[in-house]
């Protein structure tokens, strides 16, 4: 066995992933050859400790700012379809956190709800969400693509969709640890959401 | 029927494009279009390990921030290209290899450290509050020969392959080999003193 196929085998003969005929081969060569016990003898000595180094080395200044400062003049024209796209994202977030939510209103006791008011624990970030929605809906209902019977077909849908919202949200608010209103909480914002992404992706192709 | 009872009875959504995507998606979609906020939560996911990279490639830590910047700057640009045919941090880390190579070679930085740790660099490298021995290794790998230095970090730390190397680098399968022994040569002689 040459040296040059030696090294080749050296890091499976480490890790014990030579089959037995091409590890004994390794082994022979091994004994007689100096050069390789010491590649061998190295590699040993290396392998934990590079394992052992850290996979992270965070900086000890910010770095964005200069980052920041050079984005702009790179990406400043995101058109209509783009800024659908982002909004989509950004609805995606907002799931996102609503998957959150049976945490969320797992952990709080009826009465610390009953305590804080009127307001259920997620509620700032519904609205978030269904501002987001409704921003996606005027920017896919405003960019003159989709033929009428689309529009109409995707208003009449985003209507029942947002109905089942308004009521589950209602319902909710009734009964804060329902787990079966959670779901069907849930399972309108998600079928309203993928209404809007269904449509955003007629809206990018046509 | 109510809305409600609607909505229940479509029930969650089976089809491919209805999965919900992961948090880590929806930013890189939405940086995709623009938003430099979603990307910088990108970058802050991110960041620790590239900045690795740079540190470990350049052997400088000024040099290593810089490069960092450089790097997402092009990721920014070439956001566009990323498709999710791979993992995002797969693609992340191609394209930082890539800019950090390049960005070397165009520098003209190509000092040639012979005799290792005889020339420890001027700007220690900082790192997180590893153990005493990986900063012993990692003033080791700064300090070697350039080409050692790129195989090494490539080849033992980032886990790529000789010939992923050579492409990388422009050179053949057989030179990335000769690094890497001598590179763990190098080591092992600077560390046992």
């Amino acid at each position: 066995m040459s040296c040059e196929s030696t090294r080749d085998d050296l890091d499976d003969f480490i890790a014990g992933k030579l089959d037995s005929a091409s590890e004994a081969a390794v082994r022979a060569h091994l004994d007689g050859c100096a050069e390789c016990a010491a590649d061998l003898e190295a590699a040993r000595f290396l392998a934990p400790r590079t394992a052992a180094l850290p996979k992270e080395k965070p900086a000890e200044r910010d770095l964005w700012a200069g980052i920041e400062s050079r984005l702009g003049r790179k990406r400043r024209d995101a058109g209509l379809v783009a800024r659908v796209v982002a909004i989509a994202a950004a609805l995606l977030l907002a799931v996102g956190a609503g998957w959150w939510l049976r945490g969320v209103t797992s952990r709080v006791p009826p009465a610390a709800l009953e305590a804080s008011g009127a307001s259920l624990p997620y509620e700032s970030e519904v609205a978030s969400l269904r501002a987001a929605m409704n921003d996606l809906e005027q920017a896919l209902l405003a960019g003159g693509r989709l033929s009428p019977a689309v529009s109409d077909g995707f208003r009449r849908d985003l209507r029942i969709l947002e109905g089942a919202i308004t009521e589950a949200s209602a319902a909710l608010r009734a009964d804060p640890t329902n787990d079966v209103v959670r779901e069907l909480y849930r399972a309108a914002f998600r079928r309203k959401l993928e209404a809007l992404r269904r449509v955003a992706a007629v809206y990018s192709t046509s | 029927m109510t809305a409600l009872s609607l909505a229940a009875m479509s029930g969650p959504a089976q089809t491919e494009s209805s999965r919900p995507l992961s948090l880590e998606q929806a930013r890189i979609g939405a940086a995709q279009a623009g938003d430099a906020n979603a990307f910088r939560a990108v970058y802050e996911a991110h960041v620790g390990r590239v900045r690795a990279l740079c540190l470990r490639l350049s052997g400088d830590a000024a040099r290593a921030d810089e490069l960092t910047q450089d790097v997402f700057v092009r990721v920014w640009e070439r956001l566009g290209t990323f498709r999710g045919e791979s993992a995002f941090s797969t693609w992340l880390h191609r394209l930082a290899v890539n800019e950090v190579l390049q960005t070397l070679r165009s520098a003209g930085r190509r000092e040639r450290r012979v005799a290792i740790m005889a020339d420890p660099p001027e700007t220690p490298i900082h790192g997180g509050a590893g153990p005493e021995q990986s900063m012993d290794l990692e003033q080791a790998i700064a300090a070697l020969p350039e080409g050692c230095r790129t195989v090494f970090v490539l080849h033992d730390v980032e886990g790529m392959r000789h010939d992923e190397i050579a492409s990388l680098t422009g050179t053949a399968v057989g030179t990335s080999k000769a690094h890497l022994f001598r590179a763990r040569r190098l080591l092992r002689e600077a560390l046992d003193r």
